[in-house]
């Protein structure tokens, strides 16, 4: 075949261009670490990369229903933890009331006192509203709060579920009917109910008060175990979310990301070749201008 | 006497000869980074030297062309032309649909996210602020790719219209060619008529003869004649309301006009047309059809939810009433933008803490409510984008191939055509030295001649 100078030094010019898009390329990833950065580099693997990241996406934020969740049930185990106290205390107290030896009239309208400060004191606390405004105990009645001034339950027994994992719901609230009848005994209606005995000095209401109590306070236990059980359930499912993260970003990685030794030797490989290429041009351009 | 006076026409015709392969030598290594240039040759013809003397005599300069390598460089044109110009255009599309910092996988993802916080806090003001948020990012989303997309196919008409206008001047030139070639077969001419073809078959394909009289036809794939010998018909751009107030191309010779838009498959007008009416406008589908899709189905589980202040049949976006235009339209409902505790959280007839709403939602994240049930959202907005990688990859690949098919052509014309400087020179050096010999001849003739004559 006829080779004419002007072809020689054009397919000469072609070839390092050729080259130097080469070393481009293969530069790109090295510095930014990304080998799919656009669809057209692999259709494929940046369709699986941009579907993890959409799930990154959903994760993150799932974090943060996980963490609000987790702070809600927080707030309730203290107000649990103040219930079951005023519970506890209203017990001893019953239990100090029924010794008749010692107790009289007048010291038990003084510990009726007492006992309907603690009233108020567990109904403050079981009127709770979380970080979000939300009544803790109310249910789906969220906006209203859970017991009235006497201790009567206003709100239902519809406790929350949230997505902690794709597919996977969890109850991530308890509501005010751990202290109601439906759960054994009504805490607050006890409380109350004791109060009118000691101001009434009924001694059998008295005695009668300290088994109701006690279970008042078992169930408080109950409920505080519920929601260290939904607390756990949470924690687990924040763990396997953090651990799920890994895996989509390991993902993510495989998608997109550079194998940097792979990269680096293509990297030198298309250097050595541009530099091959200029080096030819450079004699084919003394060739010609000895013509 | 009279032979002596031969021999000197002789000499001096074959100087002429000679001087004539100087000038063609020359004129090639002028022009040998000239564009389409094809070497000449000179034409020297040995006269008839029987029974005394012969000599030499010189034509028109040869021109060293290859009419089926022509052709083939101008059918490997309208293929480079076409696949030149798609991939260009592919890698434009797939930029702008990427370089977006919040495109439609990315808010789905965000708007799916806050629905799930929404379940966790229903009452917090601001996490249902941050809920409706991110409804509006996915809208905007929705619009921004729906624009872009509409943007590229305004630029690929425009650059229809720009392309059939260059291609009526190419029209134009090469009949202005044939008819100046049919009186003088310059080989200048005939390379120009060569060049404005190939620029013509990069352009829009077709196919170019040179019939017997010298005359070049150029006809379109479809059939369509371009140039018929000394006459040109034009390729007009014109608006088409059934093409969506887009171009029309027509091939109009005279008062014939004939209607080529879908039956231009090669060069670069085939590549802006099948850009325009095919790969862009489905596209625009599909991103209609997703965007009909999330707001239909959003909205008919958000109807069916209740908000925290009662509300109830509250859709969540402006519901779409037709595919067509529906990304360009997606917006969220102005109600739930002004007040976002109509977002329907709940469940109807429950109160306002209960998050049923919500989870409904979420449930249709994972559900196949995208392309005619067989894809989630998520999964329909990150096929349609990586559908336009691959159509560019596919394109790349054509280009390449096209592009090393173009290559090895140029170079097979350029074995045919191209000026060697070396063998130019060497050339020069025959003639010269020819030329030089010849004028020594003419010399001894004309001392032999005055020699003669001083005896006398």
């Amino acid at each position: 075949m006829r080779i004419t100078e002007r072809r020689m030094l054009l397919q000469a010019s072609r070839q390092v261009a050729k080259s130097r898009e080469r070393v481009a390329s293969a530069a790109g990833p090295v510095s930014s670490g990304i080998e799919v950065d656009r669809p057209s580099d692999d259709p494929a693997r940046w369709a699986a990369g941009r579907r993890a990241r959409v799930r990154l996406q959903v994760g993150d934020l799932r974090e943060k229903a996980i963490t609000a969740s987790n702070a809600r049930l927080s707030e309730s185990d203290r107000v649990f933890s103040t219930v079951g106290s005023v519970a506890s205390r209203a017990r001893e107290l019953a239990i100090l009331a029924a010794n008749d030896g010692a107790q009289n009239a007048e010291s038990r309208v003084a510990t009726a006192g007492e006992v309907t400060a603690l009233l108020g004191e567990a109904l403050v606390a079981a009127n709770s509203r979380g970080l979000d405004g939300e009544f803790l105990l109310s249910g789906t009645r969220g906006d209203n709060p859970p017991f009235d001034a006497n201790g009567v339950y206003q709100g239902d027994a519809n406790a929350r579920t949230i997505e902690a994992a794709e597919g996977n719901r969890l109850v991530v609230t308890v509501t005010g009917t751990l202290f109601t009848a439906a759960e054994g005994v009504d805490i607050f209606d006890e409380i109350v109910k004791f109060r009118d005995a000691l101001l009434a000095d009924d001694l059998t209401g008295i005695q009668n008060a300290i088994g109701a109590l006690e279970q008042g306070v078992h169930q408080v236990s109950l409920g505080r175990a519920q929601i260290g059980g939904l607390q756990s359930s949470l924690d687990a499912a924040e763990i396997a979310r953090a651990d799920f993260e890994m895996v989509l970003s390991e993902v993510h990685q495989r998608a997109v990301e550079i194998d940097p030794i792979e990269a680096a030797s293509e990297l030198a490989l298309s250097t050595q070749a541009l530099e091959a290429a200029q080096a030819l041009t450079e004699r084919i351009a003394q060739v010609v201008q000895a013509v | 006497m009279s032979s002596l006076m031969g021999l000197l026409d002789m000499g001096g015709s074959a100087i002429q000869a000679q001087n004539a392969g100087i000038a063609t030598a020359a004129n090639n290594s002028a022009n040998v980074n000239t564009d389409g240039y094809t070497r000449q040759r000179v034409d020297l013809r040995a006269n008839l030297g029987s029974p005394v003397y012969g000599g030499v005599t010189f034509g028109d300069p040869l021109r060293v062309g290859d009419a089926l390598l022509a052709g083939r460089q101008r059918h490997v044109g309208g293929s480079s032309g076409y696949f030149d110009r798609l991939s260009s255009v592919l890698l434009d599309l797939e930029g702008v649909m990427t370089a977006a910092e919040g495109d439609i996988p990315a808010g789905l993802g965000e708007l799916f996210g806050n629905i799930n916080n929404v379940a966790s806090s229903p009452l917090d003001p601001q996490v249902r602020e941050s809920a409706v948020a991110s409804a509006e990012n996915l809208a905007f989303a929705f619009r921004q790719q729906s624009q872009e997309v509409a943007r590229a196919r305004e630029d690929a008409d425009e650059r229809v219209r720009d392309t059939a206008s260059e291609a009526s001047g190419l029209t134009g030139e090469i009949a202005k060619l044939n008819k100046a070639i049919q009186l003088q077969s310059d080989p200048v001419l005939l390379d120009q008529r060569e060049q404005s073809a190939l620029r013509l078959a990069e352009l829009v394909g077709g196919k170019a003869r040179i019939d017997a009289d010298g005359q070049m036809r150029y006809l379109l794939d479809n059939g369509s004649v371009l140039v018929d010998g000394p006459r040109a018909a034009s390729l007009e751009a014109s608006v088409d309301a059934t093409l969506g107030g887009f171009s029309r191309v027509e091939v109009v010779d005279g008062p014939h006009r004939l209607d080529i838009t879908s039956q231009i498959s090669s060069g670069e007008l085939g590549a802006d047309l099948h850009f325009r009416d095919d790969i862009t406008s489905n596209l625009v589908q599909e991103i209609d059809q997703l965007a009909f899709d999330v707001a239909t189905n959003i909205n008919a589980i958000h109807r069916a939810g209740q908000g925290i202040n009662g509300s109830t049949g509250q859709d969540l976006f402006v519901e779409p009433l037709t595919v067509s235009g529906a990304a360009l339209l997606f917006e969220v409902d102005p109600v739930v933008v002004g007040d976002s505790s109509f977002l329907a959280s709940g469940t109807v007839g429950q109160d306002v803490g209960d998050n049923g709403g919500m989870l409904a939602l979420l449930d249709s994240s994972n559900q196949l409510l995208a392309s005619g049930g067989t894809r989630t959202f998520v999964e329909e907005s990150v096929r349609s984008i990586s559908s336009v990688g691959q159509d560019v990859r596919a394109a790349i690949v054509d280009q390449k191939f096209h592009d090393a098919q173009r290559n090895g052509i140029e170079a097979l014309r350029d074995s045919v055509s191209g000026v060697s400087l070396e063998e130019e020179l060497n050339r020069l050096s025959q003639f010269q030295h020819a030329s030089e010999a010849n004028m020594r001849f003419v010399q001894t003739i004309d001392q032999i001649l005055g020699e003669m004559i001083d005896r006398l």
